[in-house]
């Protein structure tokens, strides 16, 4: 707050605008008693948030999501209850009460996470400078400095709670991260440019090497998405087993396990596809013996190649 | 969101977090897996984050538990386990120290029972048979045995081991040296000297003076100091004797007097009163003829010293750590320390000396001896004085020759 008041910045927007008009088509099945509930569970007390407050950022997000419902359906009260227990409700209330400007908010929100997230920016660029120059620009732009067809525009409103607060300011910062990284990658000059030697005549004929590269693409698309994960994961991203397994909260021991089971399974497929091209196994073994610079691969292309339909809301702007 | 990475749509920043988190149902879980399959961006993304938390929980201060006021007996339970092993090595180390010092000790004390049989047989033959004076086989040994053996037969069966006294004992011999008990053994030990592998080191152990009889606490006190001397004596003697066993001698020329113990190869300790015939378990018939018996004396019959003229000894007196030898060819050798250091005495007598004993009786044996030896046995006038021990050499023609310091010999 004080390096917003020190830029002579401050939020102007109130609760009741940053909870949208949502607050005005309350439900009237909500419960009364479950909003008190929910009001002291979210602990927006001990900063000082009205109840009221407090009901209309509740009943915003239950709105925009219609309770994880899908639409047109009417929400029980038992519903109700589910959706609201399965948010941080404490982390929901302060990232819109951030949103919306409150101040009560900001100064909890200054003094609880400001420090954590130039720690996470820092470990996430590796330098002090970078870190803590890449969460200023993001502190800046929670704080709505952005604006788009002159209205604020604070992404903590993205925020809904499924996670926690600080994961998902992590997140946002390894995303912002990563972005400018790709961006500026490009435009790094390519110091030392060997050019690849001339390959030498493949030994492998051609055909077999069409028929390889066939089988490999069918048998890698063939593979379940986890198993497409660990492979791009071990493989292209070179994470360790247990760098994978705390993204997927398992034992390192597991996804070993699962990683083996997953190329052994994509070789057996590339086996059964050769054989299912007109190969006898033993030519389909032999073939699996060429040497992989002889094939025109691109494992990174083949297992990246797929495109989800399912984050379209999540399009860039 | 950016649309820079080569896919146009990625999961927002609450899918990917809630993601990594386990947060998201199972549907949704699979949509954001699916799609981090495909893309390295939001890979990227996770793995960073993760990272970043990872790293933010690793730089979080770790509570530290106040420091309790009693801390320093913390401190001290550590120390705990070694002292405690320790004070169990040293409880181990001294409960075995003690139970080997006991084994010792019982072994030392069952060599005694060891012996099968004691027989008490009388000391001379040519002598009227003479009652034990203490009921010998009584461990106790202090009561007269001369009208207690018919009163009390329970006494008596309780030493099965020895043979009951005549009882037609004549009273006059009760003043012949009592037995000593000795603890370990039924019977009583024999009094003066005792034939060689019985005792060597015993000295005076059944020498008892006539008149500790009117001196009950002196005699007491006595009793039990060489009840303990006769145990450590005992201990000592057990290897000795077994060593001595291998060098048994030739029967000797000594007198043969009683019956021979049958089936076994005994060791005979002879005194004026009685003798007692071990019987050891490895019985040889040949070994029964050593047994032989020197009537009133006392002679060692199997000699395994060696003397300083390189010969080994056939005759062997001991009485009060003073010792005498003589060897194959006659020369006396005296002994002032139970045999470890010999001096060789000159020859005061004639002929060949063949055997060399102790008077028991030393002091019947008193008034033959010569007058200032006799004056020259210190005097203890607080207790009964002891009779100096008196010696006899044997030369070859039967002639007898007395001293009581094994020095001096004077023809009797």
């Amino acid at each position: 707050m004080a390096y917003l008041e020190g830029v002579g910045m401050a939020p102007t927007e109130s609760v009741a605008s940053a909870a949208g008009t949502a607050i005005d088509a309350l439900p009237p099945a909500l419960d009364r008693a479950l909003l008190q509930e929910l009001w002291r569970a979210s602990e927006a007390h001990t900063w000082h948030l009205e109840q009221t407050e407090c009901d209309q950022i509740l009943i915003a997000t239950a709105a925009e999501s219609n309770y994880g419902l899908a639409k047109d359906v009417l929400a029980t009260s038992q519903q109700q209850a589910a959706f609201f227990r399965g948010l941080r409700l404490a982390d929901v209330v302060l990232a819109r009460a951030c949103a919306a400007g409150n101040e009560r908010a900001w100064q909890h929100f200054v003094a609880h996470y400001r420090q954590p997230l130039v720690r996470a920016a820092i470990a996430i660029t590796g330098s002090e400078a970078l870190g803590r120059e890449l969460a200023d620009q993001l502190y800046a732009e929670l704080y709505g400095l952005t604006e788009r067809d002159g209205e604020r525009r604070c992404p903590l409103k993205s925020y809904r709670g499924r996670g926690s607060l600080m994961g998902w300011l992590r997140t946002t910062l390894a995303q912002r991260h990563v972005d400018h990284h790709r961006r500026t990658r490009r435009e790094e000059p390519i110091d030392e440019f060997d050019a690849p030697a001339l390959d030498p005549a493949p030994q492998t004929q051609p055909r077999e090497l069409s028929v390889l590269e066939c089988a490999i693409e069918m048998a890698l698309r063939a593979r379940d998405a986890e198993e497409r994960y660990l492979l791009a994961a071990y493989y292209l991203d070179g994470q360790t087993l247990l760098e994978i397994a705390r993204v997927l909260g398992v034992h390192e021991a597991t996804v070993s396990r699962k990683l083996r089971r997953a190329t052994d399974g994509a070789r057996k497929q590339v086996l059964k596809n050769l054989q299912s091209s007109g190969m006898s196994r033993r030519a389909a073994e032999e073939a699996l013996g060429a040497d992989p610079r002889d094939l025109d691969v691109n494992l990174k292309k083949l297992l990246q190649n797929s495109q989800t339909a399912t984050f379209k809301e999540q399009a860039a702007p | 969101m950016s649309a820079t990475s080569q896919h146009e749509f990625h999961p927002d920043a609450d899918s990917l977090n809630a993601f990594a988190e386990q947060a998201l149902v199972d549907r949704e879980r699979g949509d954001v897996l699916a799609h981090l399959a495909v893309c390295g961006r939001c890979r990227q993304v996770v793995a960073l984050a993760r990272e970043a938390a990872e790293a933010e929980l690793a730089a979080s201060p770790v509570p530290r538990t106040p420091i309790r006021a009693n801390s320093w007996l913390r401190g001290w339970r550590l120390a705990l386990a070694p002292a405690a092993a320790l004070v169990a090595t040293a409880a181990f180390a001294i409960y075995f120290h003690e139970r080997d010092a006991e084994r010792t000790a019982e072994m030392a004390k069952s060599e005694p029972p060891a012996i099968t049989q004691i027989e008490k047989i009388p000391a001379n033959p040519a002598q009227p048979k003479v009652a034990p004076p203490a009921a010998a086989p009584s461990a106790k040994g202090s009561q007269p045995a001369s009208s207690d053996h018919a009163l009390k037969p329970p006494l008596r069966r309780a030493a099965p081991a020895a043979v009951p006294p005549p009882p037609e004992a004549p009273a006059a011999m009760s003043q012949l040296p009592m037995p000593l008990p000795m603890p370990g053994a039924e019977s009583a030990p024999g009094a003066g000297a005792r034939e060689e592998g019985s005792v060597p080191s015993r000295a005076n152990g059944g020498e008892m003076p006539r008149d500790e009889k009117s001196m009950p606490a002196v005699s007491e006190f006595k009793q039990e100091q060489r009840a303990l001397e006769s145990q450590r004596q005992q201990a000592q003697t057990a290897q000795s004797r077994i060593l001595a066993a291998k060098e048994w001698p030739p029967a000797s020329e000594q007198d043969t007097s009683g019956p021979p113990p049958s089936n076994a190869a005994s060791s005979v300790e002879s005194s004026s009163a009685q003798l007692e015939v071990r019987v050891e378990p490895s019985p040889s018939l040949a070994t029964k003829k050593q047994l032989q018996l020197g009537g009133l004396f006392s002679a060692r019959m199997k000699i395994p010293t060696r003397l300083p003229s390189g010969l080994p000894a056939v005759s062997i007196a001991e009485a009060e750590h003073c010792m005498l030898a003589i060897d194959r060819e006659g020369a006396l050798f005296l002994s002032q320390d139970s045999g470890n250091t010999w001096e060789h005495v000159d020859r005061q007598w004639t002929g060949r000396a063949v055997m060399v004993r102790v008077h028991a009786d030393s002091t019947a044996a008193s008034g033959a001896a010569p007058a200032a030896q006799l004056q020259a046995a210190p005097a203890n006038p607080g207790a009964a004085p002891s009779p100096p021990p008196l010696f006899e050499i044997l030369n070859d023609k039967s002639q007898l020759w007395l001293s009581t310091d094994g020095k001096i010999w004077l023809p009797k």
